[in-house]
């Protein structure tokens, strides 16, 4: 019985061993599959509809600009831009007009190839007022595309300006052949939308609203086929999840890592972090409109002197302190420090709750009511504050703010709305302060659209709180049509000034993102202003590969 | 014993007098809180003690905005406490009308209550109270406690119409409604006292009912909002890491878990009364 | 037996139709009319608005309302919804298979394992360890589900890793007849943390019915036949004891349709409760109602099965009304 018994132990060793090794050879490691996690869903998937840092991501993978901005990140002249539809380009006499020349090899995701059309479609949907995009009021510089032939667009803009090539890149051009049929407006609930065709070295292969979206790269790709054979965005109701995802490694990106979490991936040595710059910054926005009536100025806000006094109510710093420990600065204006453009020396209301109270009591706001509140003539002192609930950091921050202005005699009644929804009360008014928060761009034109006034033409889409300054937007103007650097550093210097002067926000913090990606991909260099855009460089270690790394057979 | 939640199973040998003392300590706590507590449940002390463990200051820590987690608690209990009784009495009243109701009608009328209460019992409670959330908006701690009352009549109903359907086959009141007592005074004299160790039990279940409901609805979000505590939104306050802030979510289960266990064993105690007095054939 | 039958069915079918007009009361009742308003949100087409107000009537009187919902339920049309720019019936019929799996799961767990151990509870009473773990049971039934389940996945998955945090399958694993275990291990902590809380509940009520029956005249009849101990467990005192515990499954399919919110948020698992929950906070009124509505009609279905059941279990219950 034994003897028969161990030749059989053995055989079935061998048979065991040839099938591991055998499938050891068949799992060739592929370029690998990126999973980024996230708490909130991409809202859009073409460029000109997106809002959202999911949606940039999304629309940025499956979509390729005319030109990109460097490494260098340098938005003055044409430096250091590099290729992407457009192959080159080539300046008019005077400036205002810019041909690019189309590469010939690149091709839609459909087969079609890329066209002089195509380009005028991107553009035509960012301006379509229906579409809601958030680059209208950066583009306020291109005044129309030209098709010159199969190949070759010019762009013509209404007057020279340091910054012509940066706003050529913001247009990402859409198939035309299939996107001109669309009415106006309609983009939004058009098929197209739900499935788009892009140019980007990835394509999209399924997705699950609320769940999960799905890439895949382009084998053929213009530009060569793409690092990572698959991205997926995988959402996940809390943030607490998405960043457990990461320890587990059932993801391998998370874009920013609270402060306790940066301290726990020490423990994980799967896990590698990446700390950059930011691009965005939160605020405590007022409303200058009664949100009741958004002809009339607000009751209570309109006035510069409560708002200095609500600003010395909060003391910023010890609510950055709680909320991100070292990895936040509290806001310095409506830029971040990583734009050029921005101006660190000005001085902002100090958290001074004594001259706050003294302020607020100089306006009438005298009485007290039995939960403290502060009254005048029978009203009280209430404010309605709008929240984005997917936003962690915001909620928390609303509730420390709500607590010091309760200390002064201010109720603040805290609003958390989801994702699409604050959107649109964002934008309807329907609020006394919001708890904003704008993406930057390493040019500072963003904020055209965040704070510029809306009498100016295609300005202040996004300035739902209604700031409005000649000075302050005069200034800005002259800022962008100086053609060098020094001349308009000092206008934006003084626009920085008259809206510091203003108030009409709370500066209240700038992340300095540390982001984690799991440490078998080799990173190119870090793109702080849009780091998906460099997934397709990824590099996977091929001794390190998961079995979700594997490429996927061909279909 | 039909449908009723946690009936039939006899907790022998545990004493409803410490379960009953337990809740009356709870509710004193409840009322007396603000001179319990340590502090003010919304201050912000010191912004840099966030998420502090248990202490000699915060003798049971701070939350994620450093507040003092003892006075949330103790707040919170008002809060709970204060939604799941002025629940119970709405459920109690309505459960009451129906149930009384269908005894006394029969027939027909008996048929249709009893269908409605069906239908009522249909619905998965915390769902329907989430539609009417999502209808309204924040519908406030007042209209919450009504909504959760006015959805969790339906087992203090069925209880209600088997025990008046008893009292009513009853020789004594046979005996009174042959000798033409008027129906009213029958209700209120005779069968309203015999339905007393029910109608206990009853609001003692919903009670246990209530509590969790309300702090579920908390946890979610839907219930109490920030920045007012409840013993939910305490425990929703360290989800992004329970194990690490583990005295967020210990100490709220704890008072959860005791009031529940607390209810369901006074609730025992009243239906086992009430059992009784149906076995010696009395209760008018 | 066919008259109960009857009877149950046609109850059924009152109830349903009472449940359909509490449902349509809410939505109308509702302030500021949501169920409508949002039809107005900017990714609903003008097309789909114009067609969506005229089949749910929309400035018709109520009683008419009433009619075109009703059998547009009945056709299966819920409504728009905007968050997810599609019919809602869609949403829900992409997300109810998933729930349907976890409830079902949950469902069976808990009365085999509840009611297995009540009744190994109920049989040996005096035994320490069953005393032990009734205490054990009363707790667990007292912690409040939510709490449970971020336990649950805050220890056994993310810290120990036994199991993955969250999901219902991992990405870009095995998908068909290959998949399956890898479900199944996505299963596990949800499908348990749903189960305990009932399980626990089952076990006391199968305990409590088999105290009762262990020392009927029947059981000892049986033992001094020389029947062994386990086929009088299982043969004579369980059929007996199963009748309690059948009345009280009926009530508990509707709490575990409501739990399963809770379950599913904590978890991150794609079923119907998440999608409630989202649509709570996306304002999107007609999912939220639609979901409400396909529930409810499942506990009525689910109610009216087990009634069904106990009428074959328990032929007492035949002549009851």
């Amino acid at each position: 019985m034994r003897r028969a018994f161990l030749p059989s132990v053995l055989k079935t060793a061998a048979l065991i061993l040839a099938a591991i090794g055998c499938t050891g050879d068949e799992a060739e490691s592929g370029g690998g599959t990126v999973i980024i996690s996230s708490a909130a869903d991409a809202d859009a998937l073409l460029p000109p509809l997106r809002t959202s840092v999911g949606g940039r991501m999304m629309s940025e993978l499956l979509f390729d600009p005319l030109v990109e901005v460097g490494p260098e990140l340098n938005t003055f002249g044409d430096a250091g831009f590099a290729s992407r539809l457009a192959k080159s380009w080539s300046w008019s006499a005077d400036s205002l007009v810019i041909t690019f020349a189309l590469d010939p090899s690149a091709h839609w995701e459909d087969g079609h190839a890329v066209v002089g059309r195509d380009v005028r479609a991107g553009f035509a949907a960012i301006r379509e007022p229906a579409n809601g995009s958030t680059t209208l009021s950066d583009v306020t510089e291109i005044d129309s595309v030209h098709v010159v032939d199969e190949h070759t667009v010019s762009m013509h803009f209404r007057a020279r300006s340091a910054e012509q090539m940066y706003t050529a890149s913001l247009v990402f051009p859409l198939p035309a052949h299939l996107v001109d049929t669309i009415p106006a407006g309609a983009l939004s609930t058009s098929a197209f939308a739900q499935h788009p065709v892009g140019s980007g070295r990835y394509r999209l292969v399924s997705r699950e609203p609320t769940v999960r979206i799905e890439l895949a790269a382009v084998a053929g790709h213009y530009r060569g086929r793409p690092g990572p054979d698959r991205v997926a965005l995988v959402v996940s109701k809390e943030p607490s999840t998405a960043i457990a995802k990461l320890w587990t490694e059932e993801a391998d990106v998370f874009d920013v890592l609270p402060p306790p979490d940066v301290a726990e991936a020490a423990m994980h040595p799967h896990v590698q972090l990446v700390r950059t710059l930011g691009f965005d910054y939160t605020f405590v926005g007022f409303n200058f409109r009664d949100p009741r009536d958004t002809s009339r100025a607000h009751p209570v806000l309109a006035d510069v002197r409560l708002r200095r006094a609500i600003a010395q109510s909060i003391d910023g710093t010890s609510i950055v302190r709680a909320l991100f420990d070292t990895l936040a600065r509290p806001g310095a204006g409506p830029f971040v420090r990583a734009q050029a453009a921005g101006d660190t020396t000005l001085v902002h209301p100090a958290f001074d709750a004594t001259a706050a109270n003294a302020a607020l009591d100089a306006l009438g706001w005298t009485k007290r009511g039995r939960d403290g509140t502060r009254m005048r003539a029978g009203q009280r002192l209430v404010l309605r504050a709008l929240v984005p609930a997917p936003s962690a950091n915001r909620v928390r921050a609303a509730v420390l703010v709500q607590e010091q202005l309760r200390g002064v005699g201010i109720d603040m009644h805290v609003e958390k709305v989801d994702g699409q929804a604050f959107g649109a009360a964002r934008d309807a008014g329907a609020w006394d302060l919001i708890f904003g928060g704008w993406g930057t761009t390493p040019s500072i034109r963003g904020i055209r659209g965040t704070w510029g006034g809306r009498a100016h033409k295609g300005w202040g889409r996004l300035n739902s709180g209604n700031y409005a300054s000649t000075a302050f937007d005069a200034a800005l103007e002259a800022g962008f049509s100086s053609l060098d650097t020094a001349t308009a550093r000092g206008h934006f210097r003084d626009a920085f000034r008259t809206i510091t002067d203003d108030v009409p926000a709370i500066w209240l913090y700038e992340v300095m993102p540390v982001s984690a990606v799991n440490a078998r991909f080799t990173l190119p260099r870090w793109r702080p202003e849009a780091w998906w855009r460099t997934i397709a460089d990824w590099r996977l270690d091929p001794s390190r590969a998961m079995p979700r790394d594997a490429r996927p057979k061909a279909k | 014993m039909g449908r009723s939640a946690a009936a039939g199973a006899p907790l022998t040998g545990r004493n409803p007098r410490v379960a009953i003392a337990l809740l009356v300590l709870l509710v004193v706590v409840a009322i007396a809180a603000p001179w319990f507590a340590p502090s003010d449940p919304r201050a912000q002390p010191d912004l840099a003690r966030i998420w502090e463990a248990p202490s000699a200051t915060h003798l049971l820590g701070t939350d994620s905005a450093a507040r003092d987690v003892l006075s949330r608690l103790l707040y919170g209990s008002r809060v709970t406490i204060g939604i799941a009784t002025l629940a119970v009495l709405v459920s109690l009243t309505l459960g009451t009308l129906v149930g009384a109701s269908a005894a006394v009608l029969r027939g027909v009328g008996d048929a249709v209550l009893m269908r409605i209460t069906d239908a009522m019992l249909a619905f998965p409670r915390l769902l329907l109270v989430i539609l009417v959330v999502a209808g309204t908006g924040d519908p406030g701690t007042f209209s919450l406690a009504i909504l959760i009352g006015a959805t969790g009549w339906m087992t203090t109903s069925r209880l209600v119409r088997q025990e008046t359907r008893r009292l009513l086959a009853t020789d004594h009141l046979r005996a009174a409604r042959a000798l033409g007592v008027p129906r009213r005074r029958l209700l209120t004299r005779h069968v309203l006292p015999g339905l007393a160790p029910t109608l206990a039990a009853a609001a003692v279940l919903s009670f246990a009912a209530a509590v969790p409901l309300e702090t579920g609805l908390s946890f979610l979000g839907l219930g109490v909002r920030a920045p007012f505590p409840s013993w939910g939104n305490i425990i929703a306050d360290a989800d992004s890491r329970p194990l690490a802030h583990w005295w967020l979510v210990l100490f709220p289960t704890i008072a959860i878990a005791l009031t529940v266990i607390a209810a369901n064993v006074v609730a025992e105690g009243f239906a086992r009364r009430a059992r009784e007095d149906a076995a010696s054939g009395g209760g008018a | 037996m066919r008259a109960a039958l009857l009877l149950r069915l046609g109850q059924a079918a009152l109830v349903v139709l009472l449940v359909v007009a509490t449902c349509f009361a809410l939505i109308r009742l509702a302030p500021g009319d949501p169920f409508f308003s949002a039809l107005d949100e900017s990714t609903v087409t003008p097309e789909q608005r114009a067609e969506q107000r005229a089949r749910f009537g929309y400035d018709r009187p109520v009683v008419e309302q009433f009619v075109r919902y009703a059998t547009n339920v009945a056709r299966g049309e819920f409504g728009w919804s905007h968050s997810r720019g599609e019919p809602v019936s869609l949403a829900l019929a992409a997300t109810i298979p998933k729930s349907l799996l976890l409830v079902g799961t949950a469902f069976l767990l808990a009365f085999s394992v509840g009611t297995a151990i009540g009744a190994w509870q109920g049989w040996n009473r005096e035994s320490l360890l069953a005393r032990a773990t009734d205490g054990v049971g009363l707790v667990l039934v007292s912690i409040p589900d939510f709490v449970l389940a971020v336990l649950a996945l805050m220890g056994p998955a993310l810290a120990w890793r036994l199991f993955p945090v969250g999901g219902m399958r991992t990405e870009f694993g095995p998908t068909g007849p290959a998949g399956v275990p890898d479900l199944l291990h996505h299963l596990v902590l949800p499908a348990l943390t749903l189960a305990v809380p009932i399980a626990a509940v089952a076990a006391r009520l199968q305990r409590a019915a088999m105290l009762g029956v262990r020392d009927a005249d029947f059981v000892r009849a049986a033992r001094a036949r020389g029947a062994s101990e386990t086929r009088i467990v299982t043969r004579h005192a369980l059929r007996n004891a199963l009748v309690p515990v059948l009345a009280y499954a009926g009530v508990q399919f509707s709490a575990l349709i409501g739990g399963v919110v809770i379950i599913e948020q904590v978890f991150d698992w794609p079923g119907m409760g998440r999608l409630m929950l989202g649509a709570v906070q996306a304002r999107d009124y007609p999912l939220v109602a639609g979901a409400v509505l396909v529930s409810s009609l499942a506990t009525v279905v689910g109610t009216m099965v087990a009634d069904i059941a106990l009428l074959w279990a328990d032929p007492r219950q035949r002549g009851r009304p």
